[in-house]
């Protein structure tokens, strides 16, 4: 049933819906990096692999 | 020792260096084979007429001991050694590390006893026999609740970037594994996978592909986020950059698996998105390179000094030309001039040598003194290996390039009537063999340098002190979770790797149904019926051995929907055409012409003397001799069984066939044999593989019950 479903569906409504889909992912990603007080955060996490020396 | 230590207070590191030292073995073999592999296609005397070292059998072997035994054992070493240090916790369990071990190291060994006497299921870098495919999805599972329950252990509240790509590659790679491998046993080291053509097709690439996006990406970027910042202690020029680069890959690898089916039957549409998500590659793929190489800011001076450095970052730059090519061959145009050609195996291997190798040589000069406390023996040397090694790897792409794109030119090329140039495909293919001396030189000082690096490793191991000086795990300020809820919401979600990881297996699954829909847009075995008809008993042994020969590394079987191709070898491949094949057989590469529509094009005794001795019909061809399936004897009593598991999945075999299997196969075997006797060929060749692999060849292209619509 899937089959006939979709062979007979026009896709462009799918496509676009997709594309918003994903360039909404990345702008959330963007504005998640970009919270206020991520700064010093990601200062911090980006330290965790030198925190200890001669390891 | 004092028995009041906690072991839980030290790292462990024994298991890193049994990993390390797995590693190094396993390279050796994998770049052994591959020398061995690269001449046999400079000169087919290299197959030495013996079955199990020959290219078809070998191959496989090469491909698997490079990715999961060489690239398999340096993950996991560099896994166990950063985690332990970014969570600040000792591993889990001894009992599972040893077990993930010794586990891992058995499968290697089975592949490496099953390969080259031809068990193989001809799925590329899926070739072990569902035994092995078991055992590797249990290993798997050890090392994912070993590597789980230590983040669980933890004593750092945040979870590293590193880590992230990791969990991604845990997740991912059991799923495609698991999906990819579903097969009905038939006997102990035979099965066939419960999809066919087009659908086999596309669930096989979505594996590659994957393979590589898993398996030699996101471990290698974990790898590339933890030691290059140790290596230049500085912290990774951005970390907002890492989640970004992190992020696009998880949402958007998955859906490229396609690019590797450009201008096959797959539909069209199905291409075009896989081709997309491709090109889409591109911003990610450099954001992290720009990201690795740019850790190095105000350090630059250490490239010229420090060994390890020039090693992680050639590697960098190597993974950032690779991913520059990948999305270019994935464009539909390039992709008719590249595909099947040694453009792809270039590709590929600066990807492995470049990419891979490289960050592993760094990884392991770095890790060794560290491990063994002491320094390294000679920083003079592993310059050397360096200098020796990179020019390796260039001469090697460089010849596959010149190869490629010569090869791919002459494919295509038409006189001034619109005929081909060169209708006779060893044409195509003489014009290489100087090109592959020299890949065999370049994969030559690739191996040396690797041997000095062997040297150079075993004599600092060697000059180390013999007493052991364990880590002691560093101190942590770990949060109890409920306090981090209160603290702030929004910081909580890169510290849970329970949500996190949740997340990565929506990402994961949702790209992988969405590409694997077009598997629906495929004809069925009941619509397909009336049009192609499935094989003959003997047509299908013939099949499984051309699969146990490795044929489809060499030939494939797929015409592609381009006039050059239509030309050469006959109407463009159809869906309807490949639906009984479980395992399909398309193949990636033509080192061969292509196969599709043999059948019927040469005469059986034709076939006979070409795998006798293929030189005797085609002067200069590269094909080895395949003299012993004119001796080996067909097994007819496992034909009820084979046709009984085909019609479990769909093949239209009736109980009558079935039941009367032997007698018609060896029938046709009698028939066939008859014949070539008739015509010069020794007789008694009826009970032999050879007329079962003749029978097959003859009905590639001839399985049309009713001429094929034309849309």
């Amino acid at each position: 049933m899937i089959r006939e479903f979709l062979k007979a569906y026009p896709y462009m409504e799918l496509a676009v819906v997709g594309q918003l889909l994903f360039f909404a992912v990345f702008l959330s990603v963007i504005f998640w990096i970009f919270r206020k007080g991520s700064s010093q955060f990601y200062n911090k996490m980006s330290h965790i692999p030198l925190m200890e020396e001669d390891n | 020792m004092n028995s009041t230590v906690n072991k839980y207070d030290f790292y462990d590191d024994e298991i890193v260096k049994k990993f390390v030292i797995a590693t190094v073995c396993w390279g050796l073999i994998a770049f052994l084979v591959g020398l061995v592999v690269a001449l046999q296609l400079a000169d087919w005397r290299f197959n030495f007429g013996l079955p199990w070292i020959t290219f078809g059998r070998l191959r496989p072997l090469h491909t698997n001991a490079a990715i999961f035994a060489f690239a398999g054992n340096a993950i996991f070493a560099g896994i166990y050694h950063s985690s332990q240090r970014l969570l600040k916790a000792r591993l889990s369990s001894d009992l599972l590390s040893n077990l993930h071990f010794w586990g891992w190291q058995l499968i290697i060994v089975s592949a490496a006893l099953t390969l080259p006497f031809g068990y193989t299921t001809s799925k590329e870098y899926a070739e072990l026999e569902w035994p092995i495919d078991i055992a590797i999805t249990i290993v798997w599972v050890i090392f994912a609740v070993n590597f789980f329950l230590t983040i669980k252990n933890r004593k750092e509240q945040h979870i590293y970037v590193a880590i992230w790509f990791y969990i991604a590659t845990i997740i991912t790679v059991a799923v495609l594994h698991i999906v990819n491998s579903i097969a009905i046993p038939v006997t102990f080291l035979k099965s066939y996978p419960v999809y066919a053509g087009v659908q086999d097709a596309l669930v096989q690439w979505w594996y590659g592909h994957n393979a590589v996006a898993f398996v030699l990406t996101t471990p290698f970027l974990g790898l590339m986020y933890y030691y290059i910042p140790k290596a230049v202690n500085r912290p990774v020029y951005s970390y907002r950059l890492s989640i970004i680069h992190f992020w696009s890959l998880v949402f958007i690898y998955i859906w490229a698996g396609p690019h590797h089916l450009l201008h096959t039957s797959l539909p069209n549409w199905a291409q075009s998105l896989g081709m997309v998500f491709s090109l889409m590659l591109w911003a990610p793929s450099w954001g992290g390179m720009i990201n690795g190489l740019l850790t190095l800011r105000g350090a630059w001076d250490k490239i010229r000094t420090d060994p390890v450095v020039k090693f992680l970052i050639a590697a960098v730059t190597f993974y950032g030309m690779a991913t520059f090519e990948g999305p270019l061959l994935s464009i539909k145009s390039v992709n008719s001039l590249a595909h099947y050609t040694d453009w792809i195996i270039g590709h590929v291997h600066a990807g492995a040598l470049g990419w891979n190798g490289f960050l592993t040589f760094g990884m392991l000069y770095y890790l060794v003194p560290k491990l063994w406390k002491t320094n390294l023996y000679s920083v003079k040397l592993a310059t050397t290996h360096f200098w020796i090694g990179l020019l390796g790897i260039i001469l090697y792409i460089m010849a596959m390039w010149a190869s490629g794109i010569t090869q791919g030119l002459m494919w295509q090329a038409m006189d001034d009537s619109g005929n081909l140039l060169y209708p006779d495909f060893v044409e195509t293919v003489i014009r290489l063999v100087p090109l592959y001396y020299v890949r065999f030189v370049g994969g030559l000082l690739f191996l040396l340098g690797f041997l000095i690096q062997i040297f150079n490793l075993t004599a600092t191991v060697l000059q180390a002190n013999k007493e052991k000086v364990k880590d002691p795990v560093a101190k942590g300020s770990r949060i109890p979770f409920k306090d981090v809820i209160s603290e702030s919401s929004h910081r909580s979600l890169e510290g849970l790797p329970a949500v996190f990881s949740t997340l990565v297996v929506i990402a994961v699954l949702v790209a992988s149904a969405f590409s694997l829909i077009p598997a629906l847009f495929t004809p069925t075995k009941m619509s397909a019926k009336s049009i192609i008809r499935p094989y003959s008993p003997l047509e299908l042994v013939g099949r499984d051995v051309y699969i146990r020969e490795g044929c489809y590394l060499c030939h494939s079987q797929q015409i592609r929907t381009m006039s050059s191709e239509v030309l050469r070898y006959g109407p463009a491949s159809t869906m309807e055409e490949s639906i009984f094949d479980h395992p399909f057989q398309w193949g990636s590469k033509r080192t061969g012409p292509d196969l599709a529509r043999i059948g019927k094009k040469y005469p059986d005794l034709w076939h006979y003397r070409h795998m006798m001795d293929p030189r005797e019909v085609t002067p200069k061809s590269l094909m080895p001799a395949y003299a012993w399936l004119a001796k080996d004897k067909i097994s007819f009593d496992l034909i009820p069984k084979k046709l009984r598991i085909m019609q479990q999945l769909g093949v239209p075999y009736s109980e009558y066939e079935i039941d009367n299997s032997i007698e018609t196969a060896q029938m046709q075997a009698a028939t066939i044999a008859k014949e070539l006797h008739e015509h010069g060929a020794p007789s008694g060749l009826e009970k032999t593989e050879m007329v079962a692999l003749i029978a097959y060849l003859q009905s590639l292209g001839q399985m049309s019950i009713k001429p094929l619509e034309v849309k």
